[in-house]
């Protein structure tokens, strides 16, 4: 009885268009997607496209102009940075993390090298696909944009901290 | 031979395995044309409507309903147009259909003349032989005529359902090309994604550019030329004038093509060599402002294409594909060139980084 009110509810979810599938449960946990309904999220989960990638594959390669952020969906990714010799390794991320979101402003060159550490299944958003919901959709849009300046300008503000604390005792910079 | 080096060959067989693949598959376009060139007209419709398909979607309306809007809102337009343009164009092409056997009449009195004259010039040639031939052949028009008739009632049916496909096919492009696209390059190597995706992107855009541009300035050329050869008298001033922004898509030659059955029209009917040079002289305004003023905004200069390899790419896809080939021709080569650049620098110059 429980089980064939369960199917029936998802049935009617289906219907109206409010079930949350896999993919828009994981687009909900990004930050830069957090601020948004399920009827958006069904909107970003049509112009993302899921990858799959087996054991040391590349996903993308520093220096190589990027086209857009990943999402791990399953599986992990190791970020790689190559020095003067050899390729160091600067992060490791995991399901719900997501990477290279810089590459949906502009098409410089990516700062590192994205591999994948057995099978990893990613989801992709670019920037193509990015500017033309902005054209279709300019709300949706703008809130993406106004989460992605907000994570960026973190990052930035963490970035000067950290410069001037090297240069000076670090006192005038927190005021 | 150093690794660096021998990667640096790899690349360049890769990249010319992929330009020998883009080839063949041309090939098959081209010998497949009669099927394929109802989709590529639906692109080319396809990229005019989108942005209004777009700009409907993003007040709220979904996609669907945005693209039925369009459709119905092109028939009603489409049908107030005829309307009101029709007693006039019916007019036209009425006279125009009586007028048509006097012409023949005129050129053949014409020729007849002519060879009259070239008979006391050469008089080597026999007496009348050159005046037999052209009654003859003009004697023969009403028959060659007749035999084409089927045919042109068959190319009429072929015309009607190629139209209807075009009709069909723009509607669902328009309305799911996003998931077709999504689920095309679904099979794209992970290695190859990044740069099939920006190279669909860069091909939208330069085409997508390409046409609109060119229909909003087909328009304005029309309806100047109208506009000009109403002012100057000449007869079928609105056939010629749609003829003029038809023949504008083709750059360059296009614009001649156009002149000429103003020109045609100015000698037979008006009779005067002065008419003649009304119309080329309005024809010679248009393109004036059409290359100044309304050029540089409607296609502006997102297309950037040398002169000389627009009329090579219009000669070859005359050559090729016809009319059709013409028109076609500047939109494919700018597919193709978006291709080749994106492809070259996706593969020679930041391939060499790859396992370095």
């Amino acid at each position: 009885m429980a089980d064939t009110a369960k199917y029936f509810f998802s049935r009617l979810r289906r219907i109206f268009g409010v079930e949350k599938s896999e993919i828009v449960q994981i687009l909900g946990k990004v930050p830069i997607f957090s601020d948004l309904n399920l009827v958006e999220l069904n909107k970003i989960e049509n112009i993302t496209h899921e990858r799959e990638y087996m054991d040391g594959e590349r996903i993308f390669q520093e220096k190589e102009p990027g086209a857009g952020m990943y999402i791990i969906w399953s599986g992990s990714i190791k970020l790689l940075k190559r020095t003067d010799s050899r390729e160091i390794e600067i992060a490791t991320m995991y399901p719900g993390d997501f990477f290279g979101e810089i590459a949906l402003l502009d098409e410089a060159p990516r700062s590192a090298s994205a591999v994948a550490v057995g099978k990893t299944k990613i989801l992709g958003f670019y920037r193509p696909d990015f500017l033309g919901l902005f054209k279709r959709d300019p709300r949706l849009g703008s809130k993406v944009l106004f989460q992605l300046s907000q994570i960026i300008a973190k990052r930035l503000r963490a970035a000067t901290e950290t410069a001037s604390e090297g240069v000076g005792d670090g006192s005038k910079a927190k005021s | 031979m150093d690794p660096r080096q021998n990667l640096k060959v790899l690349n360049w067989v890769k990249l010319l395995g992929i330009y020998f693949l883009i080839i063949v598959a041309l090939s098959i376009f081209y010998i497949a044309q009669d099927i394929l060139t109802p989709f590529l007209v639906a692109f080319v419709f396809v990229y005019a409507l989108n942005p209004l398909a777009d700009k409907i979607e993003s007040w709220g309306i979904k996609r669907v309903w945005a693209v039925a809007t369009i459709f119905i809102g092109f028939t009603v337009l489409s049908g107030i147009v005829l309307g009101l343009g029709y007693e006039s164009i019916k007019a036209e092409l009425v006279l125009l259909k009586t007028q048509i056997p006097e012409y023949v009449e005129r050129i053949k009195l014409n020729l007849l003349e002519n060879a009259a004259r070239l008979e006391t010039i050469f008089t080597s040639m026999k007496k009348g032989m050159l005046r037999n031939i052209i009654t003859q052949k003009f004697a023969d028009l009403p028959t060659v005529i007749g035999e084409k008739i089927p045919y042109l009632i068959s190319s009429l049916f072929a015309l009607v359902t190629s139209a209807l496909i075009v009709f069909f096919l723009t509607f669902f492009i328009l309305k799911d090309g996003r998931k077709f696209r999504k689920s095309a390059i679904r099979v794209v190597p992970n290695q190859y994604f990044e740069t099939v995706l920006s190279l669909l992107n860069e091909i939208n855009l330069s085409v997508g550019s390409y046409v609109r541009g060119q229909l909003i300035d087909c328009t304005i050329v029309a309806v100047l030329s109208i506009i000009g050869l109403y002012l100057i008298g000449l007869k079928y001033a609105i056939i010629i004038g749609i003829i003029c922004g038809i023949t504008n898509i083709v750059p360059y030659l296009g614009p001649v093509m156009g002149m000429i059955p103003g020109i045609f029209i100015a000698f037979i009917e008006h009779n005067s060599p002065g008419m003649a040079v009304s119309v080329a002289a309005v024809m010679l305004g248009v393109q004036l402002i059409d290359n100044v003023v309304i050029s540089p905004l409607a296609v502006g200069q997102s297309v950037d294409i040398h002169p000389i390899s627009v009329i090579i790419a219009v000669t070859f896809g005359g050559a090729l594909l016809g009319i059709w080939g013409t028109l076609l021709a500047v939109p494919i080569y700018c597919a193709l060139k978006a291709t080749f650049q994106i492809l070259y620098k996706g593969i020679i110059e930041y391939g060499s980084w790859e396992k370095a």
